[in-house]
């Protein structure tokens, strides 16, 4: 069982900061042109994404669901950035991403546009929903794409030659690159070996939290530090 | 009450931003999330560099999620709301769940989607709670409640027999609506009746 090591977590309260807000409420009493003119017009870091949620929201539940779109197709726009910077991590060399990207379009906008429970806390606290969101198609798409790598190297354990140091397994956690190549482990392997070496839990305690054997955890984590050998062994930004 | 998950990941993602995320003790803390926090916090190790980036105009490199954004088509306004219980249970509730959630006997509910009341004498409130229930509009919900009852409709919803020659109603106001409903909790109509005197 994993244990206690330190008092327990407080969870503050998150609220819709004041500032989106205030945004909202001034663009709001600017009319809704004037609003999609300043929004346009302003530099991206003015308006904050929260506030975009929330104004298309009011904007579509209200009379004006063609100005709702708008804003929110302004808003995925200056969101492209950081989508293609996840999926170049999760899904590289996939030539044509377009199924994806229709899938992950509809998503968001459906999403942002949502008055039911459940989404509101885009308006709370965007990236962390943006993330989770991209991130949980991007492991839907390496699913589909081909077999997990628990099932290619099911049995590796026995197999494999030295394990990793935890200097270089932390080392690599660290690294810009090494993110990267993090991000093509499958979903259970990227679990155990994050959990096993930045944060240090047992292989036991692992075992309890994704509800598996000892075994399978050692499994995963060989699994993982083979496939990060062989990234490494062929990308020479990987810190050694 | 259980802390909502996304608050959980929230405040861990702040945590681990500051350097100050230890991952054993929020799964003591939030077992009841234990699997989705780990997963979470594997995932937020991989891209954590990204920060809070500030919002960028698109460039060529971003061609794919463009080109999708520009073939996503907005899905068309639904149709008029022809009734609210027929909407309710297109949103997955039962006359009864969406009486309950808006506080009101099934007896008013029948009356409003009749359309048996008269809907200047609604507040503002009960129709943004129905709008929130049915997943519409205000806009659509006042529409549905503003048309006039069909006549024959209107006929029929008088009695049978009546001893005088029968006449389109016009209707209760919501407050003897709400007054008349036999088994409503003497809260929710106090409530209401509120509601219905703040209208003057």
């Amino acid at each position: 069982m994993v244990t206690a090591t330190d008092s327990q977590t407080p969870l503050r309260r998150y609220d819709i900061e004041q500032k989106v807000l205030e945004q909202v409420s001034y663009l709001e009493s600017l009319g809704h042109r004037e609003a999609m003119r300043r929004i346009r017009e302003a530099p991206n870091t003015e308006y904050q994404p929260e506030a975009m949620v929330l104004l298309a929201r009011r904007y579509m539940h209200g009379a004006q669901r063609d100005v709702g779109w708008s804003l929110l197709t302004v808003l995925a726009q200056r969101m492209s950035h950081r989508v293609r910077r996840l999926t170049e991590r999760m899904l590289p060399g996939v030539a044509d991403r377009a199924g994806f990207c229709d899938d992950l379009v509809r998503d968001l906008m459906t999403a942002w546009s949502s008055m039911e429970a459940g989404h509101e806390f885009w308006a709370v606290r965007f990236y962390v929903a943006f993330d989770r969101k991209v991130v949980t198609l991007c492991k839907r798409e390496q699913n589909r794409l081909g077999p997990s790598l628990d099932e290619r190297y099911a049995g590796d354990a026995d197999t494999v030659g030295d394990r990793l140091a935890a200097s270089e397994a932390v080392s690599l956690i660290d690294s810009i690159a090494g993110k990267q190549a993090l991000m093509m482990l499958s979903e259970k392997h990227r679990q155990a070996f994050v959990l096993r070496y930045r944060d240090q839990l047992s292989e036991l305690e692992i075992a309890d939290l994704l509800g598996v054997t000892d075994r399978t955890v050692r499994n995963y984590l060989r699994g993982a530090e083979n496939e990060l050998k062989r990234w490494r062994a062929s990308n020479t930004r990987i810190p050694t | 009450m259980s802390a909502p998950l996304e608050m959980v990941l929230a405040q861990y993602a702040d945590a681990a931003a500051s350097g100050d995320a230890n991952v054993a003790r929020w799964l003591v803390a939030y077992p009841q999330h234990a699997r989705e926090l780990a997963g979470f916090a594997a995932d937020l190790a991989c891209y954590s560099d990204l920060g809070d980036a500030c919002m960028e105009e698109p460039d060529s490199d971003d061609a794919p999620f463009m080109a999708a954004l520009a073939r996503f088509t907005p899905p068309q306004p639904c149709a008029p709301i022809a009734s609210l219980c027929h909407e309710a249970q297109r949103s997955g509730l039962s006359p009864n769940e969406l009486a309950a959630r808006l506080a009101l006997d099934v007896s008013v509910l029948a009356k409003l989607d009749k359309k048996l009341i008269r809907p200047a004498t609604l507040p503002k409130l009960l129709v943004a709670l129905v709008a929130e229930a049915l997943q519409r509009s205000v806009d659509e919900v006042a529409a549905y409640l503003r048309t006039p009852l069909a006549p024959a409709t209107a006929v029929r919803a008088l009695s049978f027999r009546a001893p005088s020659a029968p006449a389109v109603t016009k209707g209760e106001t919501f407050a003897d609506a709400i007054r008349s409903a036999p088994e409503m909790l003497d809260e929710a109509r106090n409530a209401w009746l509120t509601e219905t005197d703040l209208l003057g």
